[in-house]
């Protein structure tokens, strides 16, 4: 901003030495003017001067600008940016694409059309090109859109990359350069527009060719096409979009493909919600079947689920001589391991409160102290169970194993706690598992998980 | 011994607080913080007393949490009326805030640990009659006039009460032990009293300076200090340039103060242990953490830092664990500070080696006159510039700038007097080119609102870089 500011009065500055040196000279060959009178020249050189230095891209304007009322570049190319990114008030343009389309008020419309006019398309620079875009889209020229986007990939004027570098690009870097217009482009179109979907992905298949080494974002965008493609009905479009995909997916190397398995694998836990809850209300191994063949494209199975959970291992059981998790009910287990399990008691209540069938087991371990003071280990095992049961008042059962530690030699003397066997193989999740034993889904610590839980409980109660 | 009628004392403020909780309406908890204080300071410049001040004020901090919400407000009347107000308005505050919900927290008693006993109080200081004081700095000036030299000078002295009161708690107590939740109330009651003067010509060619700070005035021997100024002041006339380089140095204790303060000042066993500060060593890969230079030489071995609270010239604020502690043994790294929290969670135990402002560091046998004999080229730094630059956090390397001149020794002898420098050195590297340590003195280190007594020797030091002439000062 201070930047912006500064360069604005750089540029005003420049502008009145070169005018006081006119009015200088005038002044020599005609009478003294008086001083108002300069100052009132100057004013009004500026206010006609202004659409030449609203060509310079160092000029930027300050935000502080009241849009509606611009009357000079800077304003205006702050009109623009305000619009791009601040929908502020009820007359400012929205941030997303797609809701430029939707009713615009008439003063945003003008004040837009007048920007296009001010400003110089063949200086632009690729990064003025996103909020010069959706200008052109707010109005409704999407004829001069496509003329902007094909004189700046031409290079028209040799403006595509920003002017304030002297050193020339190597042909490499402009091939980048024009992927990276291009992706604008397509993105823009994608979101904005969707009769022009076509153009979008040749625009798309133009950045493919160049960003060899960004296939996990281009099938991902690839994705968006895809979506676009089938909510529109365009075959066409949705052919080609599968080709792509299916060509670029071929060439990822494994480490790509696990990379996109962790990108995707959200995703599709979303998208597949209902068949997900069908195949577990069937049974348990339907659920896992399923899980596993959605993921088994990107190499990444859920080897624990559908396995069988170990019986938690603990000195200090309460119910003493209990066996978790519980055979025949439905288990939910909370194994905290490093992570502080605070956050998710209030979830693991309501739970509990909603499916009283299940049963809530928290396993946790001794660390030989608790809040302020030292304590044996039975001790602090009694004190975890009636923080829990009593303090915390969670209706469960609670497993604590003994964990030993090791002293480091003087004089650092830390004592190090070794990996007990329930967090060696369960640490730091929320497990939920079956009447059979066998885990259906795990989660980290996160009170967020709350409704996915709370599906799948559901689903699992209905298991025939 | 409460110094002044206005100042509240111990029964005053327990008085005070039992009323304050009585106004309030009962519920949550109650916080209240009482500190009450009075100074008297005489400055001169020019020879010429330009202020003498003597002021005293009540400072009570009161804080209520109801239901999680939270408000406070800190007032300086004790009046009955005033004090209702503040309540009622504190209250306000907090049932028209926004309420938190209590994180439920099961809770238990801490152990307390025992509070040692410090030397931090001196009637000396605290009743020096104000007639008395203004004799002691006309005294003060008339020896530098009688030097023809102009002075200026500080005397302040300090006496600081406080004791804090909580009433209810807000966690829940854990279990059915009757110990109270309610922190104990400890009152603490401490002076100060320092006093430091800078001679220096009239035409401004030569200066001198001289301070010292302890708790208690009978400490300070003011006319020694006068004459070690004025000294200065005529061994330091007429300072020439000294080419940039290293030399050797002989680091008067207020200069090897500014030095030792910072490697005193870091030893944090937490932070160490993350990897940041200059005592951490590396990690390890194999346990996922981060070694410490605990037991390492880092120092010259004639070097030992520690600091003991019941040693009557280091007297600092008590905090319940303090204990004694030894920092650096010849040279060696052999403690780092840490907390109870950090003693429970990382070593098992429920005693903390707290960190604090004081320190001794061990004196040796060799007098500054005999460091001078046995020097052929250096310089002696007086003082270094209190607002060091750290450039390496890591290695401590610093910059900073001497200060009231500097003198250069050539052949065993003071040969004249030197403009100040930038110097550009880190203590660890400094303090492990030692030739000589002189005996261990007090050192001027006055704070506000604590105490950081300091028992510095004149340390000599070889290849000291000092990087820059500055001309233009």
């Amino acid at each position: 901003m201070t930047n912006r500011n500064s360069s604005c009065k750089a540029a005003v500055h420049q502008h009145t030495e070169t005018l006081s040196g006119t009015v200088e000279r005038r002044s020599s060959q005609s009478l003294k003017q008086p001083r108002n009178l300069r100052i009132l020249l100057w004013i009004t050189s500026i206010a006609f001067s202004v659409p030449m230095k609203a060509q310079v891209k160092s000029e930027l304007p300050s935000f502080d600008t009241e849009y509606r009322a611009y009357d000079n570049p800077y304003e205006c190319y702050s009109a623009v940016t305000r619009i791009h990114y601040q929908p502020l008030s009820r007359d400012a343009l929205s941030y997303r694409e797609s809701a430029i389309l939707s009713q615009i008020p008439q003063e945003v419309k003008e004040a837009a059309e007048k920007c296009i006019h001010r400003i110089n398309v063949d200086r632009l620079s690729r990064l003025e090109l996103i909020p010069m875009m959706r200008l052109f889209l707010t109005v409704d020229r999407d004829k001069d859109a496509a003329d902007i986007v094909q004189r700046l990939i031409n290079g028209q004027g040799k403006k595509i990359h920003d002017t304030s570098s002297k050193s020339p690009l190597s042909k490499e870097e402009t091939l980048k350069e024009r992927a990276d217009i291009h992706y604008v482009v397509a993105i823009t179109y994608l979101n904005a527009i969707p009769a022009r979907l076509t153009a979008a992905l040749s625009h798309m298949d133009s950045v493919a060719q160049v960003w060899t080494d960004n296939r996990v974002v281009l099938v991902l965008r690839y994705y968006d096409f895809f979506n676009k493609a089938r909510s529109l009905d365009d075959k066409k479009s949705l052919q080609k979009t599968i080709h792509q995909i299916s060509n670029i997916e071929k060439r990822m190397f494994p480490q790509e493909r696990r990379q996109m398995a962790k990108v995707l694998f959200d995703v599709q836990q979303h998208a597949t919600v209902p068949a997900r809850l069908d195949s577990l209300r069937k049974s348990t191994s339907a659920y896992v079947a399923l899980q596993t063949a959605q993921n088994a494209v990107y190499e990444v199975k859920e080897v624990l689920l559908g396995t069988k959970m170990e019986s938690l291992q603990g000195e200090f059981r309460f119910p003493a001589s209990a066996t978790l998790p519980v055979q025949g009910k439905v288990n939910l287990v909370v194994v905290p391991g490093a992570l502080p399990a605070n956050s998710i008691f209030p979830m693991l209540r309501r739970l509990k409160n909603k499916y009283n069938a299940i049963e809530i087991v928290y396993a946790d371990r001794t660390t030989g102290r608790f809040d302020t003071q030292l304590v044996e280990p039975s001790q602090e095992a009694e004190m975890r169970r009636q923080w829990v049961q009593e303090f915390i008042k969670l209706p469960s059962s609670v497993v604590i194993e003994k964990s030993d530690a090791w002293r480091l030699p003087e004089p650092d003397r830390r004592l190090i706690y070794g990996v007990t066997p329930n967090i060696k193989n369960y640490g730091n999740r929320i497990w939920l598992v079956d009447q059979n034993g066998k885990i259906v889904h795990y989660a980290a610590i996160d009170k967020k998980n709350e409704l996915e839980f709370d599906r799948l409980i559901e689903a699992l109660l209905k298991q025939r | 011994m409460t110094p002044h009628i206005l100042m509240l004392g111990k029964e005053g403020m327990t008085r005070i607080a039992n009323a304050i909780n009585k106004m309030t309406s009962g519920d949550g908890s109650t916080e209240i913080t009482f500190k009450s204080w009075c100074r008297s300071d005489i400055r001169w410049g020019r020879n010429t007393i330009g202020v003498a001040e003597d002021s005293r004020d009540n400072e009570i901090y009161i804080a209520r949490r109801i239901n999680g919400a939270f408000a406070f407000k800190t007032i300086n009347q004790v009046s009955t009326s005033v004090l209702k107000d503040t309540i009622n308005f504190i209250e306000r505050l907090a049932n028209e805030g926004e309420k938190k919900s209590i994180i439920p927290r099961m809770t238990l008693p801490p152990r307390l640990l025992e509070i040692p006993s410090t030397s931090i109080w001196s009637d000396k200081t605290a009743l020096l009659p104000l007639k008395e004081r203004a004799q002691i700095a006309e005294s003060l000036i008339s020896k530098f006039k009688d030097r023809n030299l102009l002075s200026s000078g500080f005397l302040e002295w300090r006496c600081l009460e406080g004791m804090s009161f909580q009433f209810g708690s807000d966690l829940q107590q854990f279990g059915s032990d009757s110990q109270s939740m309610e922190s104990p109330s400890e009152y603490i009651q401490h002076t100060q009293a320092q006093c430091s003067m800078t001679a220096f010509k009239e035409n401004g060619d030569g200066i001198g300076w001289a301070g010292l700070s302890s708790f208690d005035w009978s400490a300070i021997d003011c006319d020694s200090l006068a004459h070690r100024a004025i000294d200065r002041c005529i061994q330091s006339s007429d300072p020439g340039h000294l080419d940039p380089g290293e030399y050797t140095a002989i680091l008067e204790p207020q200069a090897a103060s500014r030095l030792i303060g910072y490697l005193v000042a870091g030893v944090d066993r937490f932070y160490a242990e993350q990897g940041r500060t200059t005592y951490s060593y590396a990690a390890d890969r194999q346990l996922g953490l981060w070694r410490t230079r605990l037991g390492m030489k880092m120092l010259d071995e004639r070097i030992t830092i520690g600091h003991d609270p019941s040693d009557p010239m280091l007297g600092v604020l008590p905090k319940r664990g303090l204990k004694p502690v030894v920092w650096f043994e010849n040279g060696r790294l052999v403690n780092l500070a840490y907390d109870q929290s950090y003693a429970r969670q990382w070593l098992g135990e429920d005693v903390a080696n707290l960190r604090r402002p004081s320190y001794r560091m061990e004196g040796g046998p060799t007098s500054i006159e005999e460091m001078i004999e046995s020097t052929e080229h250096g310089v002696v730094i007086n003082d270094l510039s209190s607002d060091l630059v750290v450039l390496n956090a890591q290695q401590l390397i610093m910059t900073g700038y001497t200060k009231h001149n500097m003198l250069e020794i050539k052949g065993g002898r003071i040969s004249r007097a030197i403009r100040d420098m930038r110097f550009t050195d880190s203590p660890l590297l400094a303090f492990n080119l030692v030739e000589a340590i002189g005996p261990a003195v007090p050192i001027f280190a006055p704070a506000k609102d604590m105490l950081t007594p300091a028992i510095v020797p004149t340390i000599k030091v070889k290849r000291f870089a000092l990087t820059t002439s500055t001309r233009s000062l």
